[in-house]
């Protein structure tokens, strides 16, 4: 009769045990919210758009946008850009993409197929020439940026 | 007088006792429940100060950032702001800084807000600009190590932001990427 009763008592405990754990998982899971995803997440797409518009000025100039820079050459800007991109890219461990009407501006930095998340920015531009330097006002081009990390 | 003597009886027959060994067992899950709820509670309660706190310091740097970087902007399209970063355009983040900090009210208890922000030239990494102790725009630290989270407070927000360099004379130099880090901190030093 006593065995009994033990055995009752751990049989109860060994329950209650399951089902604090049990509970515990789902109340964890329920409560963890990702705010560290969420800050990265936002961080992302700050630094998308910061690039964007980086990229975007040196495309063309801000103060008049009806006129891409002429002060140096398409190549040279690329080059410069290629420089400082994979530099922020090594710092903060990121994949780079520039694209204009969906070419390649630089070669890709990183791998982004093996990034876990994605921020895109997009800017519209006057498209120039091949030269890059003479403006056609009536023609838009598309500067995408996307970052991963 | 019929009650008690047969609760005397039963008690000493050890059946029906009210804190028997099975009973305070039986009672013992509620009890844990009740113990874990509330130290749920507890801490439901301590991460929400967390939240409210580092939330606070979020939108301080965010802010801090925008402000700093919309006048960089609006600078550089006018082409009237010192190049950037150097040493002499770097003189500009004080102040402006300042002006920033400047409209922050008197909170209650008295906090204040220790400001940082230096400038990286992703250029060229070799060159690490606008760093010193001069920029700090509140509080004074005494040098470079002074991390210790006493002094801040156990709390920290920090923002990265990227944006064009600025030639000698104010323009946007094309190609060519910087960025200005941001931290701020509750500062009780």
């Amino acid at each position: 009769m006593r065995q009994r009763g033990v055995v009752a008592m751990l049989d109860s405990l060994l329950a209650y045990t399951v089902a604090f754990v049990a509970i515990g998982m789902v109340v964890v899971l329920m409560t963890d919210t990702p705010e560290a995803d969420m800050k990265t997440s936002y961080t992302l797409n700050v630094w998308a758009e910061d690039l964007a518009d980086a990229i975007g000025f040196s495309m063309v100039n801000p103060s008049d946008p009806t006129e891409a820079w002429r002060s140096d050459t398409s190549d040279d800007i690329k080059e410069e850009l290629n420089t400082s991109l994979i530099a922020i890219a090594e710092d903060k461990n990121l994949a780079i993409l520039v694209e204009i009407d969906g070419s390649l501006l630089v070669d890709p930095i990183g791998n982004m197929t093996a990034a876990r998340e994605i921020a895109v920015a997009k800017r519209f531009l006057f498209k120039s020439d091949d030269g890059g330097f003479t403006i056609d006002p009536n023609t838009i081009s598309v500067l995408k940026v996307t970052i991963g990390v | 007088m019929m009650i008690t003597a047969n609760m005397t009886k039963i008690s000493r027959s050890g059946k029906g006792q009210i804190f028997s060994i099975d009973v305070l067992f039986s009672l013992l899950p509620i009890m844990m429940i009740i113990g874990a709820s509330l130290q749920y509670l507890y801490l439901a309660e301590e991460d929400a100060k967390v939240i409210v706190q580092n939330s606070r310091l979020e939108t301080i740097s965010q802010g801090m950032s925008g402000y700093v970087m919309s006048n960089i902007l609006a600078s550089a399209t006018s082409g009237d702001y010192d190049s950037f970063p150097s040493s002499s355009g770097c003189a500009d983040f004080v102040s402006l800084l300042d002006k920033y900090e400047s409209t922050f009210l008197p909170s209650d208890p008295p906090l204040d807000y220790a400001f940082y922000v230096k400038a990286m030239n992703y250029h060229n990494t070799s060159a690490t600009l606008c760093s010193g102790d001069t920029l700090w725009s509140s509080g004074s630290l005494s040098s470079w190590g002074v991390y210790i989270l006493d002094e801040m407070n156990n709390t920290a927000s920090s923002d990265l932001r990227f944006t064009n360099v600025l030639n000698s004379t104010g323009g946007i130099d094309p190609g060519k990427i910087a960025g200005l880090s941001f931290v701020v901190w509750e500062d009780i030093s």
